[in-house]
């Protein structure tokens, strides 16, 4: 049967309420007797802190407490981890150190609450921030990667030996051999800077205790709103079942918002039991970038050895990972970087090596990419110096090596951050890339506009590359979905929803089971008062797992359905169909009874009910994949840079990607041209700067930059290649990432082709005019 | 930030020096100090409200002078704190005697800011920076003025501290040229505390 | 990101916001856009005790064409209104073009043509352009009155000639004199960004196309923006061809501006920049004044 509603581009149920400014985010929430929180953060980096005065805060009008390390006795403690430590890599070793809720002695970095103000105003709480006086001593700072594993360098926890957090070796056949075997070893180091996440919506939290019914409520907009729920109620001695998370609309997630046991939550929920009122939290722009993790930075020194054809015979990669100034998120970011240098190229033998580094910077935890886009980076610039020094074109130094389509599934020999080795399921590399090369004109700009271009002193680059997209991980959803009285469905799953579409895609997935329209299927993300099993929104597994997971309660509710109706009509399910919200016999649609109907006979009021049927037309269903699916990719860039300013301008973007069976391809779309635009500020505009002392110097918009829309090139050309993934009924990969994971790699390509005549080579991401300026500069030998 | 430069006075080493070790001339040199009191040989304290152009804040400074070498050389280490955040600085200052009567003093120093005035006050800490320093070297040379000028009738040292006026017309050199526009009506002045602290350094450097 | 608690005055004419500025002293602050202000409120870098709301009074909005041919603008008139003034379009050009580069078109739209010029940021478009133009301010205070030029108006990074008493009420642009032609030229990272160096060139041709009156004024790259007198000694009464440009364009850059490095770009790299904007503003004003 052709799909219906599935694979195709819907319109998203959510957008009129929200256009229309209807829709309710955290700041709308207002409840009687709402008290407002603020923190007081450290200004240093490092320091310990002696002692602290709050006595002329507490005093101010309109305060209610001021609450330090003190107050709190034994909830001051090292937070649960967020992720498993790596023991199924053989021989890594890691020290957890992970997030405190508050400073009590030590400082690890700058913003690091030391105090917080409950106040009748968020004005008043900010004012009392100004009247409380820590005495800090201050430390040097830890803040580069390899300097910090020196002997000697200062220690961010003392009680370690190093500041080593973690260290895990991979590999796979023999690299020394290979090298040794080669024509050609390049050896770079390689590095790219962190980055923010830049949600338009900041972290925050409303706590709401109610004594009577002993029930909390919490509105967050968090990535996992049922380990919030679960860790809090563990944290706080209650049942799962008295404490009710709830995700509101929220303004982008990207990553940071998955962390949970954070100084907010766990203080708030404290104070919130303790004061008997509710209370809400809201950080500004600043304490985003100071208090909010972020991701990126590591140093790469990388090594590739290839046959004078250019065919790769290993890789090489030792790099260091700042994990910041705690490790809660343990090594799932460096470890998808080693997963991704070694994704889609067939390469015999490789040797990864991972340091992983405790500084005195914001902790690191996954922002979009999440590790992946350092490791598309590596690889892409070691096989683009490859075939600088072998004088190969580009592209065709990558269709050489590219993973065949016969090859899957591909066992990469390499744990990834679901603790299993990477299966590379399904995919088409050397199609994308001939699809790319195809939609850009790459021959036609090589032979033809290039040298024209350059005939005329315009600097016109291109650049084109390859890479792959872990998806799906583990370890399950699960959704129940409903068929209500009014014949409309439910759907409720616990991932939360920052944006991405979810009222839309999970809805057409149930509307294409059960034969409703899109429209009429509502569903609930993020609310554990409705479903609270699984784990969270991150690593691009929503529509992937989720959607699998509604799409299996949907096929059981459908079936149910059926096996009903064919009673009540007396009709053979065979003959039976599901349309326009009726179960109806095929070729006699008169014959039929509405899924209300049917859902309203299934829960008889009074009678008998048949041993073993459940009531109503509702069912639950869990998935959980073997490994995750691996979406994929190609993307190619024109760019003509002002040689005189260095100012760039992107003229072409084409970008061909498989994501398996896109569900809504417009949502699709829209998520690619989101990662993109991440992923050209990873590359020309974002940096996170800390300066020696460990100090944040871009905690606002002036100074940290991105593509703004006024900056972005008018057009995306998009191409789909539609490879669906065995692991899963519908075939469909992850997408969330997709963009922002090659972009730093291409742009970074085509710079350097557009600046050919200078010779520049450029190792690091997090570019900027002036900084290709210098690097010119200094190739000219000036 | 690194800071280093230099700064010719016209007068004897020992004059650049002595005037530099007088609090009341170091706290009239940058206005908006309300006062700066000895503590301790060499440590002094003071409180400063900066504001410039909008921008304005209250910081506690303590000042210490260590590696003294009479009257050659020493450190200066800065240290400010208020609600905007904090600078700490630590500068060796070494001044010579020049064969013409003159002094010259070069300062080679680094600030520290943290807190949010670094994390959000970047686009500003620069161009102040340099204007303030600039300034303080100028009103400097007015309190040598005055004070060699008191030597030789042997009368009181006559040194008003700069109204806002005039350390503003120092302020307000023109870039080209060099020549300085006294404005003949009352400017506003402002300095950033932090960078006061940075022309204290500079001034006992200048002895 | 809460700003400190403050007094609010909001005068409904000139007059009573004298008295306030007047009684206020250094307590006071004059808040017209607040597209700087309040930012720098928020962040509590700025603390004003008490703010005097400008935009109460609706007498200091106003496009006055003037006999002579300039143009008198009331300095709470917004950036966007003079943008779009035709008047403006017609007689200088140069000021719509100058006003499309300020940030984006909702900050034009509350932001005003005097309050840029009173809060002298030396990143900021409109002082710059005060320059260019020779304009002439008149500042008014309880009980007198005086008019400044725009050379002598900013003294410093942020700071001017006013004093806590003072307000800015108008901005006279000087009539520009037949043949002559501006240009805007900026280098920034993101559009309607803070330039990392900028020029407005302005350029009165004779009849025999020979210079008669050039005034390129830097700015973003000092403490203050910054007219070249280079420009003006090696052009007037000479022909501008593109090797006297290209001269100028680099002796400005080495000589007559003061950038600093920061986390954006290198002082060597927005030296570069001004060389090369001098360049491409001078030529293109040239060119302009020709037609």
């Amino acid at each position: 049967m052709a799909e219906r509603v599935f694979h195709k581009s819907i319109l998203r149920n959510e957008d009129p309420q929200i256009l229309a400014g209807k829709a309710q985010y955290l700041d709308d929430i207002e409840i009687p007797g709402m008290l407002y929180a603020a923190f007081k953060r450290s200004d240093y980096a490092h320091a310990r802190l002696k002692s602290i005065d709050v006595s002329e805060a507490k005093a101010l009008p309109g305060v209610i407490g001021v609450y330090t390390a003190e107050d709190f006795g034994d909830l001051v403690k090292p937070g649960p981890l967020q992720v498993p430590p790596p023991t199924a890599i053989k021989g890594a070793t890691y020290a957890s150190r992970t997030i405190m809720p508050i400073v009590k002695d030590k400082v690890r970095y700058s913003g690091e609450p030391v105090a917080v103000v409950i106040a009748e105003s968020r004005y008043i709480a900010e004012d009392a921030c100004d009247f409380i006086y820590p005495e800090f001593e201050p430390l040097d700072a830890v803040i580069d990667l390899e300097k910090a594993l020196q002997p000697g360098a200062p220690l961010v926890h003392e009680d370690l030996p190093s500041n080593e957090a973690a260290h895990v070796i991979q590999e796979r056949g023999n690299y020394p051999e290979a090298a040794a075997n080669a024509d050609i070893v390049i050896k770079k180091k390689i590095y790219m800077d962190r980055v923010a996440a830049v949600a338009l919506e900041n972290r925050g939290i409303v706590v709401n205790w109610d004594d009577k019914a002993q029930m909390m409520t919490i509105w967050c907009g968090t990535q996992s709103p049922i380990t919030l729920r679960n860790a809090t109620a563990t944290r706080m001695g209650l049942f799962e079942n008295q404490v009710r998370v709830i995700t509101p609309f929220t303004g982008g997630g990207f990553g940071p918002k998955i962390n949970t046991s954070m100084p907010d939550d766990v203080l708030l929920t404290e104070l919130a039991v303790r004061l008997n009122r509710p209370i809400k939290w809201y950080e500004d722009r600043r304490e985003n970038f100071l208090a909010t993790t972020s991701e990126r930075d590591q140093v790469h020194y990388a090594e590739i050895a290839l046959t004078k054809e250019g065919k790769i015979l290993g890789f090489k990669d030792v790099f260091y990972h700042n994990s910041g100034a705690y490790d809660s998120y343990m090594m799932t970011v460096p470890l998808n970087t080693q997963t991704h240098t070694v994704s889609n190229y067939n390469i015999p033998s490789f040797y990864t090596e991972i340091f992983m580094v405790f500084t005195n910077e914001m902790v690191v935890t996954p922002v979009r990419g999440a590790g992946r886009p350092q490791g598309v980076f590596v690889m892409e610039r070691m096989i683009d110096a490859a075939a600088r020094e072998l004088k190969m074109d580009v592209a065709e130094i990558r269709r050489i090596n590219l993973i065949q389509p016969d090859a899957y599934p591909v066992s990469t020999g390499i744990i990834g951050q679901d603790f299993v080795e990477g299966v590379l399921d399904s995919g088409d590399y050397p199609t994308a890339l001939a699809k790319v090369m195809e939609m850009i004109d790459y021959k036609k700009f090589r032979e033809e506009i290039q040298p024209k271009a350059r005939a005329e002193g315009r600097h016109l680059g291109i650049g084109i590359c390859t890479f792959t997209e872990g998806t799906g991980v583990g370890p399950y959803e699960g959704a129940k979905i409903t068929v209500g009285g009014n014949g409309k469905v439910s759907v409720a799953t616990g991932v939360a929803t920052q944006g991405q579409a979810h009222y839309t895609s999970f809805a057409q997935i149930a509307a294409e089971q059960l034969g409703v329209e899109v429209k009429d299927v509502k569903v609930i993300t993020g609310d554990t008062g409705a479903f609270a099993w699984g784990a969270g929104t991150f690593a691009s597994r929503g529509a992937t797992v989720a959607g699998t997971a509604i799409h299996l309660a949907a096929v059981k509710v459908k079936n149910k359905a059926l096996k009903l109706a064919s009673q009540i009509l007396e009709t053979p399910e065979s003959e039976l169909e599901l349309v326009g919200g009726f179960v109806q016999v095929a070729d006699l649609p008169d014959k039929k009874i509405s899924l209300g109907d049917l859902a309203s006979k299934a829960n008889p009021m009074r009678g008998t009910f048949p041993p073993g049927a459940e009531p109503g037309l509702e069912a639950v269903a869990y998935y959980g994949p073997p490994y995750g699916a691996t979406g994929a990719g190609c993307m190619a860039m024109i760019l003509d840079v002002d040689a005189e300013t260095m100012k760039p301008k992107i003229e072409r973007l084409v970008m061909v990607h498989d994501c398996g069976i896109p569900i809504n391809p417009m949502v699709v779309e829209g998520q690619v041209h989101g990662g993109v635009q991440m992923g050209i500020g990873n590359a020309f505009f974002e940096k996170v700067f800390y300066d020696e002392t460990g100090q944040l110097l871009t905690a606002s918009f002036m100074d940290y930059l991105f593509p703004q829309a006024t900056d972005m090139p008018p057009k995306m050309e998009l191409g789909h290649t539609e490879i669906p993934s065995p692991l899963n009924p519908l075939g469909i990969k992850g997408v969330g990432e997709a963009g922002a994971i090659p972009t730093p790699a291409v742009f970074t390509q085509a710079l350097e082709d557009a600046l050919f005549d200078t010779g520049v080579e450029i190792m690091e991401s997090n570019l900027s005019p002036s900084k290709v300026y210098t690097y010119v500069q200094k190739a000219k030998g000036a | 930030m690194k800071l280093d430069g230099e700064h010719v006075f016209n007068g004897p080493r020992e004059d650049v020096w002595e005037m530099f070790y007088d609090p009341a001339v170091l706290a009239s040199a940058v206005p908006g100090m309300d006062k700066l009191d000895v503590v301790a040989e060499n440590v002094y304290e003071g409180v400063m409200n900066v504001r410039i152009g909008p921008v304005s804040g209250k910081f506690q400074g303590k000042l210490s002078l260590t590696d003294v070498v009479e009257p050659e050389s020493l450190t200066l280490m800065v240290d400010g704190k208020g609600a905007p955040g904090y600078g700490k600085g630590v500068g060796k200052v070494v001044f010579t005697q020049n064969p013409d009567g003159t002094t010259t003093i070069k300062y080679d120093g680094d600030m520290n800011i943290g807190g949010a005035l670094a994390s959000v006050g970047q686009r500003m800490i620069d161009s102040v920076a340099k204007s303030m320093i600039r300034s303080a070297f100028e009103t400097l040379d007015k309190a040598l003025e005055a004070r060699l000028a008191a030597k030789k009738t042997g009368t009181e040292v006559n040194f008003t501290p700069p109204t806002q006026t005039e350390f503003a017309s120092g302020v307000a050199k023109d870039m080209v040229g060099g020549f300085t526009k006294v404005p003949e009506f009352r400017l506003i002045l402002y300095i950033l505390p932090v960078v006061a602290i940075l022309v204290i350094l500079a001034l006992v450097l200048g002895k | 990101m809460k700003p400190a608690p403050f007094e609010y005055y909001a005068p409904k004419t000139v007059e009573e916001a004298l008295q306030n500025l007047t009684d206020l002293g250094y307590s006071g602050k004059v808040l017209a856009g607040g597209q700087s202000l309040i930012p720098a409120m928020n962040f509590r870098m700025a603390r004003p005790s008490a703010l005097v709301d400008l935009n109460t009074v609706a007498e200091l909005a106003y496009i006055r064409p003037t006999a002579d041919g300039g143009i008198a603008i009331g300095t709470m008139t917004r950036d966007s209104v003079v943008e779009y003034d035709p008047i403006v379009k017609q007689r200088m050009p140069i000021v719509a073009e100058t006003i499309g580069y300020i940030a984006h078109a909702q900050i034009r739209a509350r932001g005003t043509f005097g309050g840029a010029i009173a809060h002298a940021d030396p990143a900021a478009q409109l002082p710059a352009l005060s320059l260019a133009l020779n304009a002439k301010l008149l500042v008014k205070r309880k009980g007198g009155e005086r008019w400044v030029t725009a050379e002598e108006f900013i003294v410093g990074p942020f700071m001017t000639v006013l004093e806590p008493e003072d307000l800015l009420v108008e901005v006279v642009l000087p009539p520009l004199a037949p043949r002559t032609a501006g240009s805007y030229k900026q280098v920034s990272r993101q559009r309607g960004g803070y330039a990392q160096a900028a020029t407005i060139s302005m350029v009165g041709l004779d009849d025999r196309d020979r210079v008669k009156d050039v005034r390129c004024v830097l700015f973003s790259v000092g403490e203050t923006p910054i007219l070249s007198k280079y420009a003006a000694k090696v052009l007037v009464g000479n022909e501008p061809t593109e090797a006297a440009i290209a001269d100028v364009a680099a002796y400005v850059a080495k000589n007559e501006c003061d950038p600093g490095s920061d986390l954006h770009g290198t002082a060597e790299y927005r030296r570069q920049l001004v060389q090369v904007l001098v360049r491409r503003s001078l030529t293109e004003a040239v060119l302009r004044a020709k037609k």
